[in-house]
């Protein structure tokens, strides 16, 4: 099962031109990730259209997709799924989603987020977002019969930054062996369940793509690439992830989603680059 | 090991599906509309085909029949065996929309059928069930006559005047 996630950036703004072409590009990357790239599950933020729309016209290739059920009509982040997969929505926000997914070998639960940018909110409200994406996890794995989740999105933090590592927030961490191994961190006599979170080893220059978004906002403390659209994995299902599959994309069909300067082509595509991987289901 | 009692051949006696039968149809319309007009078969799981629905004050007699009913009744296995219920079928629903007009959507008919895949059944539109003379309702029984049916479907004037339009838009 290949999952993609990005952060489009499209914004409906009547009879924009260059939007609208915009659009017209991002859905044709979709396109092309579903019919050769065979993405299965496909979560996207910042897309204020109709994904049935698009489902429909994906449909002529022969891939049938639907578009995952809201409760929250302001849900910022909307997941399309090949119609095999039964897909179960546990709970849902304006921040975020959860989704149970059966397949034939068994079940995950995927979160999809898109949490508060900097820009619109301070560390204190970013927290409170994170600690109620957090209870209700434990709420919904009451409700299912396993502990496979994977959370995937536009989390607004690096995996350094604060609600990504504590263990009041998403408690993940680098190094896959010990999230295997432990499961769980007792902090202050609590035992405190912990992630995954592969993002890390795209940190640095030592590869290609820098992040997979770039602002140069100045300031006192500049990192200009950023590394905001990330996977973190439960310990459950981690001999499912297919770690060298794990991508930040920046091709798609033969068209680069960098620009000439190689940042990302927030002229042509977002400002954000898809983040792609491989979950074995054969492992579930 | 065990020797395998499973009478089973991939290659052996493969029937087209009813859904790609249409599928391949879906793409011809792309392709001679240039993407304009879009047919699509999805899975369905509405309600599919008519019968009586229990609401209100119906559904509660019903509740109260079966509270003062008989106290004894024939338990049939049979029920219990086989695909025979509905859960089990396989449901889609056949539309047009186009690109131009992403909200509309012309649902042209349902299609079901089990894994043994005919007796398929069909509920059509009524406009283009009374164009070609079928009840709008109603099963086919081999893949000769689902294409047969289908071919009078896709070539009446009904949709030919709902795709034209749509081209245009």
């Amino acid at each position: 099962m290949n999952i993609l996630f990005w952060n489009t950036d499209l914004k409906k703004n009547g009879s924009d031109e260059r939007e609208d072409d915009r659009k017209l590009n991002i859905d044709k990357c979709i396109e092309y990730f579903i019919n050769n790239r065979e993405c299965d599950i496909v979560i996207l933020a910042e897309y204020p259209y109709d994904l049935n729309h698009l489902c429909n016209k994906i449909s002529v290739s022969g891939n049938s997709f639907k578009v995952g059920k809201k409760v929250n009509e302001k849900c910022r982040v909307e997941i399309m799924y090949r119609s095999k997969y039964p897909l179960e929505l546990l709970a849902d926000d304006r921040y975020y989603f959860i989704n149970n997914i059966r397949t034939a070998s068994g079940e995950l639960a995927i979160a999809g987020v898109h949490l508060p940018s900097k820009r619109e909110a301070t560390l204190e409200d970013q927290k409170a977002v994170v600690s109620y994406l957090v209870n209700d996890l434990q709420d919904v794995k009451e409700r299912v019969d396993h502990n496979r989740f994977i959370i995937t999105g536009d989390f607004n933090e690096d995996p350094f930054e604060i609600n990504m590592i504590s263990s009041v927030g998403f408690h993940s961490i680098a190094i896959a062996d010990i999230v295997q191994k432990k499961k769980e961190r007792n902090v202050y006599y609590r035992e405190n369940e912990i992630f995954y979170n592969p993002m890390w080893n795209f940190l640095g220059d030592f590869n290609k793509p820098l992040g997979t978004c770039y602002y140069d906002k100045g300031g006192a403390v500049n990192l200009y690439w950023y590394i905001y659209d990330q996977v973190l994995l439960s310990a459950d299902i981690l001999q499912c992830f297919d770690k060298d599959s794990l991508e930040i994309v920046t091709e798609c069909g033969g068209k680069r989603l960098l620009s000439e300067k190689g940042l990302p082509d927030r002229k042509n595509y977002s400002d954000h680059l898809p983040v792609l991987f491989h979950i074995k289901e054969s492992e579930l | 090991m065990s020797t395998g009692m499973w009478n089973f051949e991939p290659d052996k006696g493969i029937q087209e599906l009813p859904r790609d039968i249409v599928q391949e149809q879906c793409k011809i319309l792309s392709d001679i509309t240039q993407g304009k007009v879009i047919a699509r078969i999805a899975e369905y799981d509405g309600n599919y085909k008519s019968q009586m629905v229990l609401t209100g004050l119906g559904a509660v007699q019903k509740g109260l029949d079966m509270l003062s009913g008989p106290m004894e009744k024939k338990f049939d296995i049979q029920e219990e065996l086989g695909d025979g219920t509905d859960d089990s079928k396989l449901v889609y629903e056949f539309f047009l929309t186009a690109d131009n007009a992403p909200r509309y959507k012309y649902r042209i008919c349902f299609i079901y059928y089990g894994v043994l895949l005919y007796p398929a059944g069909i509920s059509l539109q009524k406009d283009i069930a009374e164009e070609i003379g079928s009840e709008t309702e109603f099963f086919v029984g081999d893949e000769n006559e689902f294409k047969k049916i289908l071919s009078l479907i896709l070539g009446s004037k009904t949709l030919s005047v709902i795709i034209n339009n749509l081209y245009k838009l």
